[in-house]
């Protein structure tokens, strides 16, 4: 669903990413693992066409999203680090936004069972926004996820801030999403919710894909010691992620 | 989906709150200029209808001395010279409430009698220096210099803000068409923006008075609210333009503040600096020494002209002079004085004529500018009928002057009946067409400017950045 073939993007004489190659496919969850600056957001702004890749083919399903950006965002979703929304609006009124956005036209009865699909508990749903913690903003993008009914969903660093409650909330939707066929593309810097969540785990370092395992075949100590090799020499935080 | 998402958005704009605030704010403000406006209309009215009212009085008061054979009601010297002055007004224009312009420095009345002309052109109100300082809180004011700053809030993060928010990104991942998306937030804005606009400016004549207008008048109501309009697209543009070069949102606010101040504030001081020092004014110094030297020559030879009319009439050494021979001779000063102002004074008008050219030519570097000369002038407050009054008022004097010299110099006393037929002035009001033709270039430049400056930030719009 998913695929980068031989992806590369250059930022003048900065590499970001070197002839990238990967794959996610329905119903599986792929988590890039990486320091700052190792092109996990990147490959993500790539697949969504928010950037032009300098050479190779970010692909959704078969569409090249560099020719046709927009028929390839309509089969995707998106979450950033931090969803911040319409803090006015409460979540119900930022979730029939976006889908009317996206084109779609659900009822209340279904934007409130997209909410609490989500995992938002009902007495949040017409609350505005801005009271709402970190973990409850990123169920809202969740359910803006799950009206659009998006056939793959890009998430980027997701859980970073969020308390392992709400962490572990979060990974049980997106385990969820990919039991009913999405394919999930996560960059994250947790190692823990890597393994749990994930079908198989790349470790990027330098706009390179070092390392790919299947998560069912690695402990998580295997996967810490092989992450940690990786990271030796790591440069200090370039300024293209 | 466009109308879904316009409910969408006016739905987001009314919750947000600060916009309609804002909004709020601007209606309010005009609606106190407006008042401020008609407050000072009024005063300029009550005064000008009160010197008639007097003139009135005095006139009939000395047509019934007149018709009594009272002998000083019936000299035209005496009369001309002394003691009947016929009030000159500029009549209110109908959208003079909204902009006070030049309407507080410029004499708006003349209180003409058969002396010399220098005798009332030199009329000019004392003012508080503080608000001839920082002009006039008027409706012209709210829109040229408040305005702006209303569509800066409403605007600087318009794109910027989305993007922060991570909104952009999201928006454009669930497959939203980026620029449709932001042009609707644009169009929200700015419809709710304009209808503020509109409904302020109704109060406002409907306040100022404007609303008791005739059919032309409400032509010129419209104009100036499409003048308006534009100014705000021009802002509205601009902010849409600098949102579409991907700075962050406080970046923003200050390149707009910074365009702000460019163009509303220095622009227009530099402009007005540009006119007074390239044209400055004559000296007052120099006018003042001159007037009283003229005076001084005219009473030694006026002082000569009794001497020899003593000298002449023997019998009459002892007692006053004769009336009829004292105001000739009175009016054989003041022509004197006169021709010695006169040039003096016309250097003034000259400099202040240039002045206004000069500001006519620079108004195109600022918008600011440019809308303020369109607005004072559609409101008959930018100079032009003031100097229409003066030369009205200076060819109504040598009617008036005329009447009384013809009679003095033949010898002729005045009837009751020569009261009714004294001179009287009128205004020549420019027409709607003039005033519209005048303003017809200023408008087509703004209009180019906005428009222009629109279509270049819509096309930005197309490759502005997501993240």
């Amino acid at each position: 669903m998913l695929q980068a073939r031989e992806l590369c993007k250059n930022y003048g004489d900065v590499v970001a990413l070197r002839s990238l190659n990967l794959r996610v496919a329905p119903g599986e969850i792929y988590c890039l693992l990486g320091a700052n600056g190792a092109g996990k957001t990147t490959t993500i702004n790539l697949l969504l066409g928010f950037i032009a890749p300098t050479s190779g083919q970010a692909l959704v399903g078969e569409i090249d999203v560099a020719r046709d950006a927009a028929a390839a965002r309509r089969q995707l979703a998106y979450i950033p680090e931090t969803v911040m929304l319409y803090g006015a609006l409460s979540g119900l009124e930022n979730l029939e936004y976006f889908s009317k956005l996206s084109g779609q036209r659900h009822e209340q009865t279904a934007l409130h069972g997209f909410l609490a699909r989500a995992g938002l508990a009902p007495d949040a749903h017409a609350r505005p926004l801005k009271g709402y913690s970190k973990g409850m903003r990123q169920k809202v993008g969740v359910a803006i996820a799950l009206a659009k009914q998006a056939r793959a969903l890009l998430l980027d660093e997701p859980t970073s801030g969020l308390d392992p409650k709400a962490s572990n909330e979060f990974s049980e939707l997106i385990l969820d999403l990919a039991r009913n066929g999405a394919a999930i593309l996560m960059a994250t810097h947790d190692l823990f919710r890597a393994k749990e969540t994930g079908t198989r785990i790349g470790i990027m370092r330098e706009g390179v894909l070092r390392a790919e395992f299947a998560a069912a075949d690695v402990s998580h100590g295997a996967l810490e010691e092989a992450y940690l090799e990786h990271m030796k020499d790591s440069p200090a935080v370039p300024a293209a992620d | 989906m466009m109308r879904g998402m316009l409910t969408e958005e006016f739905r987001l704009l009314r919750r947000e709150g600060v916009a309609l605030w804002a909004m709020l704010a601007l209606v309010v403000l005009v609606v106190l200029a407006a008042l401020n406006g008609r407050a000072l209309m009024s005063l300029e009215t009550t005064v000008g209808k009160a010197a008639v009212a007097e003139a009135m009085e005095t006139r009939a008061a000395l047509s019934q001395q007149a018709a009594r054979g009272v002998a000083s009601a019936r000299e035209p010297g005496a009369v001309g010279y002394s003691v009947l002055a016929a009030p000159v007004l500029l009549p209110s224009a109908p959208l003079s409430a909204l902009a006070i312009g030049q309407t507080d420095l410029l004499p708006g009345r003349y209180l003409v009698t058969a002396r010399g002309a220098h005798s009332f052109l030199g009329f000019s109100a004392i003012d508080n220096p503080l608000r001839l300082a920082l002009g006039n809180f008027d409706v012209a004011f709210v829109m040229v210099w408040l305005l702006p700053l209303v569509v800066i809030a409403l605007t600087f993060n318009l794109v910027s803000g989305e993007r922060e928010r991570g909104v952009l990104a999201i928006a454009a991942a669930s497959g939203s068409d980026l620029p449709s998306f932001i042009a609707i937030k644009c169009a929200v804005r700015a419809l709710t923006l304009l209808a503020a606009v509109w409904a302020a400016l109704f109060l406002a004549a409907s306040v100022g008075g404007a609303a008791a207008a005739s059919g032309p008048d409400w032509v010129l109501w419209l104009v100036w609210g499409v003048t308006a309009t534009i100014y705000g697209a021009f802002w509205f543009a601009l902010a849409v333009w600098v949102n579409t070069r991907g700075l962050a949102s406080d970046i923003n606010a200050s390149v707009m503040t910074g365009a702000w101040l460019l163009f509303v504030v220095l622009a227009p001081a530099l402009t007005n600096l540009a006119a007074t020092t390239v044209f400055a004014a004559p000296s007052r110094v120099a006018l003042t020494t001159e007037l009283r030297e003229a005076t001084e020559a005219a009473d030694k030879r006026a002082a000569g002209d009794r001497d020899k009319y003593f000298f002449d009439h023997p019998d009459m050494r002892g007692q006053d002079m004769d009336m009829t021979a004292y105001y000739r001779s009175v009016a054989r000063s003041e022509r004197e004085i006169s021709d010695a102002m006169l040039p003096l004074l016309a250097g003034f008008d000259t400099q202040a004529l240039r002045q206004q050219q000069l500001v006519g030519r620079l108004q195109y570097l600022s918008p600011g500018t440019l809308t303020y000369q369109v607005l004072t002038s559609l409101a008959g407050s930018d100079g032009a009928r003031h100097r229409q009054l003066r030369q009205d008022a200076l060819q109504f004097h040598a009617r008036w002057r005329d009447f009384f010299d013809s009679r003095l110099n033949a010898s002729m006393l005045l009837t009751a009946d020569d009261y009714q037929r004294m001179p009287k002035f009128v205004f020549r009001e420019p027409s709607l067409s003039v005033v519209l033709q005048r303003n017809l270039a200023p408008l087509a430049a703004l209009t180019l400017l906005a428009g222009g400056l629109l279509v270049w930030a819509l096309r930005a719009l197309r490759r502005t950045s997501i993240i």
